[in-house]
């Protein structure tokens, strides 16, 4: 059976004036139906434009696919035409994003966008927005997006999100703006409807804690490409790559109470820095002389030289 | 027991046109050199309480007590932008406000204080990272050598070595300089590592406080436990 989403070699570009940096370089993933797989690392890592890539959603219009595939259920992605792409999104993939204000349309009622997005044999307008845990169907959908609460428009959103049916949910940063108890809540809809209808998840967040709670599968980004992925209780347990290792010690949830947060010293490259060699080996603790030559493939899950001597 | 650098007592604050109060009856105390949390979920008044606490909104009944100057209590916003000009350099920024309040000190020794490079004085705020932007925040506060700072979610917006970062630098403040800190949190795990006390709101009303650690292993009410868990504590 194929995967539910292909993605190989994989470069995406941004522009800045005149010029051109890779925002994401050469990356492969794979997902399942029905799975649940987060991306995380810090911002600018190209986590959010693999996310947008792969409808080809990009925060800047001059943002372009340069090279790589991406197969959703066997059909190719890139190079498909905007029309056809347009009729994919809110079908066969759905969106939640960060900012709900943004993602809602401000002059229609709610549940009018829902209505327009609802697919033959989705449950009506008012089941859904009750599946998702608003007390009110009836009013939220006579609301304006505005009227409601900032977790009550989440809400709305992921309703909107699951009316189309999709194959494949992309989320990026669901619950940052949210509170962590509303965020969870949200987050448990999100994995509850997927394993539901055997939905795709992506869930991208800069928070590993939380992927390690939701998702079956972590990918962990640094400067474009993935520097390991592995199924979430492993990566949680034994990191397999040192910035993985510094991502989980910096979680304030690991930090014994009086101690220091652990911060990762100095700073990612910067978009368009050229690099050589390894890009995490100016932070990286296990840094050798090698690292700083050669760039460590992603093999066995894991892009570092030294693998086997990362410690938690 | 030492006079609290600033007091609400039954505080009663109303949003312009709104039926029901944002804080009702609440009671805080900040005292000197204490690491105060306030947590509570979205809406829970978190936010009134510091602007009420920084006299940006009046209070509708009840007191508040300053018993320091006033501008020794400084607020720091999750927006760091909030504080910062976009069009001042970073140390013509710090320069101003010393300038401006008369006082002793520098912009370099400002800037090395909260762990930023000399060479970054030369920067706008947008030139900065998110985090070394909030740590300028702070540094533009510290000019006016405070007793207490009242941060509203200064971290929430940052990537955790960020957070960090600025997290550490909170600690060595109140370490040297013995400030008081009011940091709201909806993140229990912080708490956990830093606090001394946790007040939690709930609909406007402190429906908890005491001893943070003490809190978080036996919460007494709903919205606490609610916080905890949602913390993966």
């Amino acid at each position: 059976m194929s995967p539910l989403l292909e993605i190989r070699g994989l470069s995406v570009s941004h522009a800045r004036g005149a010029r051109r940096f890779l925002a994401v370089e050469e990356l492969d993933l794979v997902l399942a139906a029905g799975e649940v797989l987060a991306v995380v690392g810090e911002s600018g890592c190209g986590k959010s434009t693999l996310l947008a890539s792969i409808a080809r959603l990009f925060a800047d219009p001059r943002s372009r696919i340069e090279s790589g595939s991406i197969r959703l259920a066997g059909g190719e992605l890139v190079g498909l035409s905007e029309e056809r792409l347009r009729l994919l999104r809110g079908s066969a993939i759905g969106f939640v994003f960060q900012d709900a204000q943004a993602a809602l349309n401000p002059v229609l009622r709610v549940g009018a966008q829902i209505e327009e997005g609802r697919r033959s044999g989705s449950a009506s307008t008012l089941e859904l927005l009750a599946r998702v845990g608003l007390p009110e169907p009836e009013r939220v959908a006579a609301s304006f997006p505005h009227q409601l609460s900032g977790g009550m428009r989440q809400r709305a959103l992921v309703a909107l999100a699951l009316a189309g049916r999709p194959q494949l949910l992309l989320a990026d940063e669901p619950t940052s703006a949210l509170d962590p108890v509303l965020g969870r809540e949200i987050l448990d809809l999100l994995v509850g409807a997927c394993r539901r209808e055997g939905m795709g998840l992506v869930l991208v967040t800069h928070e590993i804690a939380l992927a390690l709670r939701y998702a079956q599968r972590v990918a962990v980004m640094y400067a474009g490409r993935i520097v390991e992925i592995a199924r979430a209780q492993e990566l949680g347990t034994h990191a397999r790559h040192p910035y993985t290792a510094a991502l989980l010690a910096s979680d304030p949830a690991r930090t014994p109470r009086g101690q220091r947060f652990r911060a990762i010293p100095g700073a990612a490259p910067a978009a368009g820095e050229p690099v050589t060699g390894c890009a995490f080996a100016p932070r990286c603790t296990l840094v050798r002389e090698h690292c700083r030559h050669a760039r460590p493939p992603l093999a066995g899950g894991s892009a570092c030289f030294f693998s086997e001597e990362v410690r938690p | 027991m030492s006079l609290p650098v600033c007091e609400l007592r039954d505080a009663v604050v109303r949003h312009r046109g709104a039926a029901r109060p944002a804080l009702t009856g609440l009671s805080l105390q900040l005292f000197p050199g204490e690491f105060l949390a306030v947590a509570g979920e979205s809406g829970s008044g978190k936010s009134t309480l510091v602007r009420a606490l920084a006299r940006h909104l009046p209070l509708e009944s009840g007191t508040l007590a300053v018993n320091v100057e006033r501008h020794r209590l400084q607020l720091v916003f999750q927006d760091p932008y909030a504080s910062l000009d976009p069009r001042q350099r970073a140390g013509a920024a710090l320069e101003e406000v010393l300038h401006v309040h008369r006082r002793e000190g520098s912009a370099a020794a400002l800037l090395s204080e909260v762990g930023l490079a000399a060479a970054l004085a030369d920067r706008f705020p947008h030139e900065l990272s998110g985090g070394e932007r909030q740590r300028l925040a702070i540094a533009r506060a510290l000019a006016l050598e405070p007793a207490g700072l009242l941060l509203d979610e200064p971290v929430s917006a940052l990537d955790p070595s960020h957070r960090a970062q600025v997290l550490n630098l909170l600690v060595e403040l109140r370490a040297r300089r013995g400030l008081a800190c009011l940091l709201v949190t909806h993140d229990l795990a912080l708490v956990r590592v830093l606090a001394d006390r946790l007040a939690v709101l709930e609909e406007g009303r402190l429906v908890e406080c005491g001893p943070a650690v003490e809190l978080l292993a036996r919460p007494t009410v709903a919205a606490t436990r609610r916080l905890v868990e949602a913390a993966g504590l």
